[in-house]
């Protein structure tokens, strides 16, 4: 059961790495921010995995306050990059890869589908 | 099982150490700052494999809450600050003359002379490579040394069975808080100090701006706000209330605590938080003065200075907890808005 | 010398090599946000060390090296903080955020010429 458990933690580890390529290679901030916050997710759930695989019942509170705290840096993220960035604004290294897509530079921002 | 958990501490090992590098060799600084969100993450992870839960509780109030959001802000203001002229739709403004005569082999300013650089705050050129092999031979040779003396470094059981035996008189049942503030209180009352140090400082350099932003229209912002601020609130009180008997403590709570106070003023479109100076001032001096006020009594009425009465360890433990617990929550948002009040200077 | 490879035994050596990446990030990289990182990933090395070493051996870990862990980390995310509004006042007196080599040149009232 244990050995259960702490596979698949290892599993949502691996996911985590894999999912640094979409920081590593963007192209745009709203998709490595994305990232950072599906990390948390994965986060919360190897510290639940771990939490009783090991039986150290405290790691609970450790994902309840990742899973609190999460969205500040994601909140932080969009009150700056909420809307479309004007023109001549690129937040990122390669602004020519992005241009094509600009208007719907952030398509999966919460705040856009009001 | 053991098996499975070191292939676990390996693959976590590997990936702190490529998150890390690949983040210090970023040119693109938000993705520096992503990649260290994503290294506060993992640290967590290593800190829960170490069977130090209080630590990677900080880690993740720290991590996720303060220096995220912190980050983000502050390259926001640095791109404000170096493109004054953004918002206004149109071709990017020349760049700073100043920006691009600081001459030589800067990063900075051979961005600002590239057209397709991008923004001269969110970018730096690749380091040059002169001096690549020494500064390798410096980190790795001090590497190599620490390796081998934690290598050859033979390991006694530490000061955990002092710390056991002395439980009963400590006033708590965890043995880190009890360390904290009881066994070396001092250390305590400096690190608050320096959590106000640090607080004064950022105020001497003046008054704050209003955040840099285009606030996002809309109810989701303040509805997710007004959602997640009394859980937040809750959730710092629960932690300094689980200090006593498990992992939890004034620090964690305070963090918890600042990181709501941080959302708080992120969800105000225009302005910040402008409270009382006056109260703000008493607030974030409260916890380091209450710490000191209670242990000088000690030094009459307890064993020694900043040692308490054994009968009366448990209640003046929460109240420094509560009061450390609030300050270091109000210089945390402080330090975030990053200036001094408007209203001092009037 | 390595007796088995439990985390106290692995995680002080992955301690010891942030360490050495964050010095060489410090040393290397002129932006200061990024030598701010640098100094935080050094601090997690240091931090990485005392927490291996506490969780040696079989017994419960040392509550010392974990209090002493948190005050610092304490201390670092102040100390990053404050770090952090230091650059933001250094870009907006000189407009940029880079040490540069001499005396500090501000780019509004009355700048010192060039020597």
């Amino acid at each position: 059961m244990n050995l259960l458990l702490v596979t698949a933690a290892g599993f949502l580890l691996l996911t985590i790495l894999f999912g640094l390529i979409r920081v590593l290679r963007g192209p745009g901030s709203g998709d490595r921010m994305l990232t950072a916050q599906l990390f948390g997710t994965s986060g919360v759930g190897i510290l639940l995995l771990l939490g009783f695989a090991l039986d150290q019942p405290a790691l609970v509170d450790v994902a309840l306050v990742f899973a609190l705290l999460a969205v500040v840096a994601a909140v932080a993220f969009v009150r700056q990059h909420g809307l479309p960035e004007p023109a001549g604004t690129p937040m990122h290294e390669n602004p020519v890869e992005e241009d094509p897509h600009d208007p719907g530079h952030n398509p999966t921002e919460k705040t856009h589908d009001r | 099982m053991n098996a499975a958990l070191l292939a676990f501490d390996v693959v976590l090992l590997a990936g702190l150490l490529g998150v890390a590098w690949r983040c210090l060799a970023s040119t693109d600084l938000f993705r520096a700052v992503v990649l260290f969100i994503t290294f506060g993450l993992l640290l967590a992870i290593a800190w829960v494999r170490l069977e130090a839960p209080d630590i990677a509780l900080a880690e993740a109030a720290i991590g996720a809450g303060i220096t995220g959001a912190l980050l983000l802000v502050t390259l926001e203001r640095l791109k404000h600050i170096m493109n004054p002229h953004r918002g206004d739709a149109g071709p990017s403004p020349p760049p700073d003359p100043v920006a691009s005569d600081t001459g030589n082999a800067d990063a900075e300013a051979r961005d600002a002379r590239d057209p397709g650089a991008g923004n001269v705050a969110l970018s730096c050129a690749p380091t040059p490579a002169r001096g690549r092999w020494s500064a390798v031979a410096v980190s790795g040779g001090l590497a190599l040394l620490l390796m081998a003396t934690l290598a050859t470094q033979d390991h006694g059981p530490g000061l955990q069975p002092a710390v056991a035996a002395h439980m009963d008189v400590s006033g708590v049942d965890h043995g880190i808080t009890a360390v904290l503030l009881n066994f070396r209180a001092w250390d305590t009352l400096l690190e608050l100090a320096m959590v106000l140090l640090a607080g004064l400082g950022a105020w001497s350099l003046g008054r704050h701006d209003a955040l840099p932003a285009r606030p996002a229209p809309g109810p989701v912002l303040p509805g997710a706000v007004r959602l997640l601020l009394p859980v937040a609130i809750v959730t710092g009180v629960y932690l300094l209330w689980a200090g006593s008997h498990a992992p939890g403590g004034a620090f964690q709570a305070g963090a918890v605590l600042g990181a709501a106070g941080i959302l708080m003023s992120l969800a105000r479109p225009h302005s910040l938080p402008d409270p009382d100076p006056r109260l703000l001032r008493i607030g974030v001096t409260a916890g380091a003065l209450l710490f000191l006020a209670l242990g000088l009594w000690g030094l009459f009425a307890g064993p020694a200075l900043l040692t308490w009465p054994r009968n009366l360890a448990y209640p003046l433990i929460l109240i420094i907890e509560t009061g450390a617990t609030l300050s270091i929550a109000l210089t945390l948002v402080a330090l975030f808005v990053g200036g001094r009040s408007p209203r001092e200077d009037a | 010398m390595i007796e088995s490879l439990d985390p106290g035994t692995l995680y002080p050596f992955g301690g010891a090599a942030l360490f050495a990446l964050g010095l060489h990030g410090l040393i290397r990289r002129r932006h200061l946000i990024l030598r701010i990182l640098a100094v935080n990933i050094m601090g997690s090395g240091v931090f990485m060390v005392f927490l291996g070493i506490a969780a040696r051996g079989d017994a419960p870990p040392d509550p010392v090296a974990q209090a002493l862990t948190l005050t610092g980390i304490v201390v670092a995310v102040s100390a990053t903080a404050f770090a952090l509004a230091l650059t933001v006042h250094l870009a907006r007196l000189t407009g940029h955020a880079v040490l540069l080599p001499g005396p500090l040149r501000t780019h509004r009232g009355n700048r010192p010429e060039d020597p």
